[in-house]
């Protein structure tokens, strides 16, 4: 099945959702929470205390055999060469053109074997451009689609941490920083803490075999954490300055206009997909440029909205928006041309009367121990 | 505010039955539909209005609402209240979180607005 399959997917946890009355939407081919409590409630829970998402419908590629790594070092624009085992990093999979295919978290489980774990929605093509391109290295680059075997359940905020060590045993994975991933084993069975996450607090993200996923799920949420959906998830990483995928990154936006240039390994001699073009605006400048925006209204701004200068010349249009519940104002991601860029102020004009707005460099919300 | 009173339109605005100047708002399956509200656009007090016409404008994270005039006439007075906290809408649609308060010129009739039982029951159909 893929993400276009007109009956919507379900995760493991489906049941435990309806269960606790969240209200469900389909998302990315699959049938997803989108609120339990309220996404405002939800969203303060993970920045004062924890939340619980599920994430399942993320997909998890496996890139194994004895080229693996000299194979990655040209898939992405990060640095797969320098990662230690154990540790992860945020890259992206580029066309020639030097667009964004998805984003992904790359991990080395250890030795030539690595984890990319993508976005619902982009599964299908990254697992086409990686095989495409690993068929050159026959023999030598295994790529397996893990996905349907993997629950993944996030948990985040500043008492994550702690809910997470009331409910495992053992201690090697505690006390070690983000981006560092943990394969225990559970009684014989394979749990992974991956010190990452998608809301700018501290946590984690677990993957366990699907069938063990509702266990997993009611243990963190015995321990205190709020069951959260993907509103929530969106307020937050929108907060905490975090591109979204289908609205902030596509393959028309390159890592350079994203802001997302300290991901790339410019230093590397290796080519990667799109590395001539992501030079040359680094070198020249992008035509044009991911900002964020903080409305001095409460008024959430929204995706396709115009932003316009102070004058009311089109400057770009917002990718993300929306309200943030700790700064009670209304936030956006956005895209702004060069010859606009070095304004501070502009105006954001969607219904209803446009509203000033001020350019601030993401986060948005910078919390103490965040991933 | 006694729901079983007053009286509702088909875009889910409700107005009192009664008197010179009467409260409207929106009503619970609405602000339900919306989510946690966070911004509310009033209008100025004074403004004359036309029956169904916007002259209101709810937002919640992931969505914003038009809000109908269920009568013609002159909003005469705002809920200030809801500039510092819209979530009164969603805490008590039907009291704190009332939007306006109209004065009917009396052109507009209301055979077409329903009672609380036919709101909810055309909720179900």
């Amino acid at each position: 099945m893929t993400s276009e399959s007109a009956t919507p997917l379900r995760t493991p946890l489906f049941q435990t959702h309806q269960r606790l009355g969240a209200r469900m939407v389909p998302f990315a081919g699959w049938e997803m929470p989108l609120t339990f409590a309220g996404q405002v409630e939800e969203h303060r829970a993970v920045r004062e205390a924890a939340g619980l998402f599920d994430v399942s419908h993320m997909g998890q590629i496996l890139i194994m055999g004895r080229g693996a790594e000299a194979f990655l070092q040209e898939l992405v624009p990060g640095n797969v060469a320098a990662l230690e085992p154990g540790r992860s990093r945020y890259t992206q999979l580029c066309n020639e053109s030097g667009g964004i295919l998805d984003d992904l978290i790359m991990t080395r489980l250890g030795g030539e074997e690595f984890l990319a774990v993508v976005n619902a929605a982009r599964r299908a093509v990254d697992l086409a451009a990686i095989r495409g391109r690993a068929e050159a290295h026959e023999g030598d680059v295994h790529v397996v689609d893990e996905s349907p075997r993997w629950a993944m359940i996030a948990v985040q905020g500043p008492e994550a941490l702690g809910i997470l060590e009331k409910t495992l045993p053992g201690t090697a994975w505690r006390a070690t920083p983000p981006f560092s991933f943990h394969v225990l084993d559970e009684g014989g069975s394979t749990l992974c803490i991956s010190r990452t996450g998608y809301t700018g607090e501290a946590g984690a993200e677990i993957l366990c075999p699907g069938e063990e996923a509702e266990d997993w799920w009611n243990r963190l949420l015995a321990e205190g954490a709020m069951p959260c959906g993907l509103a929530a998830r969106d307020s937050l990483r929108l907060e905490a300055g975090y591109c979204l995928y289908g609205q902030d990154l596509d393959e028309e936006t390159t890592p350079v206009e994203a802001g997302l240039a300290w991901s790339c390994a410019w230093k590397k001699p290796e080519h990667w997909p799109g590395r001539e073009v992501h030079e040359r605006q680094r070198s020249g400048g992008p035509p044009r440029r991911l900002v964020g925006l903080l409305s001095e209204s409460r008024r959430p701004l929204r995706a396709g909205d115009a932003i316009l200068t102070e004058d009311g010349e089109e400057a770009g249009h917002v990718t993300s928006g929306g309200y943030s519940p700790v700064l009670e104002r209304g936030i956006a991601l956005g895209y702004v041309r060069p010859p606009f860029l070095g304004g501070d102020r502009f105006q954001v004009a969607g219904r209803g009367k446009p509203v000033p707005v001020s350019k601030v460099r993401p986060p948005f919300v910078r919390r103490p121990g965040s991933n | 505010m006694d729901e079983s009173k007053l009286l509702f339109t088909k875009s889910h605005e409700w107005i009192e039955p009664e008197g010179e100047a009467r409260r409207c708002g929106i009503s619970a399956h609405a602000q339900e539909m919306l989510g946690d509200i966070v911004f509310v656009e009033l209008p100025e007090a004074g403004r004359k209005v036309s029956k169904g016409e916007e002259f209101i404008i709810v937002e919640s994270p992931k969505a914003a609402a038009d809000v109908y005039a269920p009568l013609s006439g002159e909003v005469v007075e705002v809920n200030e209240a809801l500039e510092g906290d819209p979530a009164l809408i969603n805490k008590d649609p039907y009291g704190e979180g009332w939007l306006v308060k109209i004065k009917p010129d009396g052109t507009s009739g209301t055979d077409d607005l329903m009672d609380a039982r036919a709101y909810k029951d055309s909720l179900e159909e």
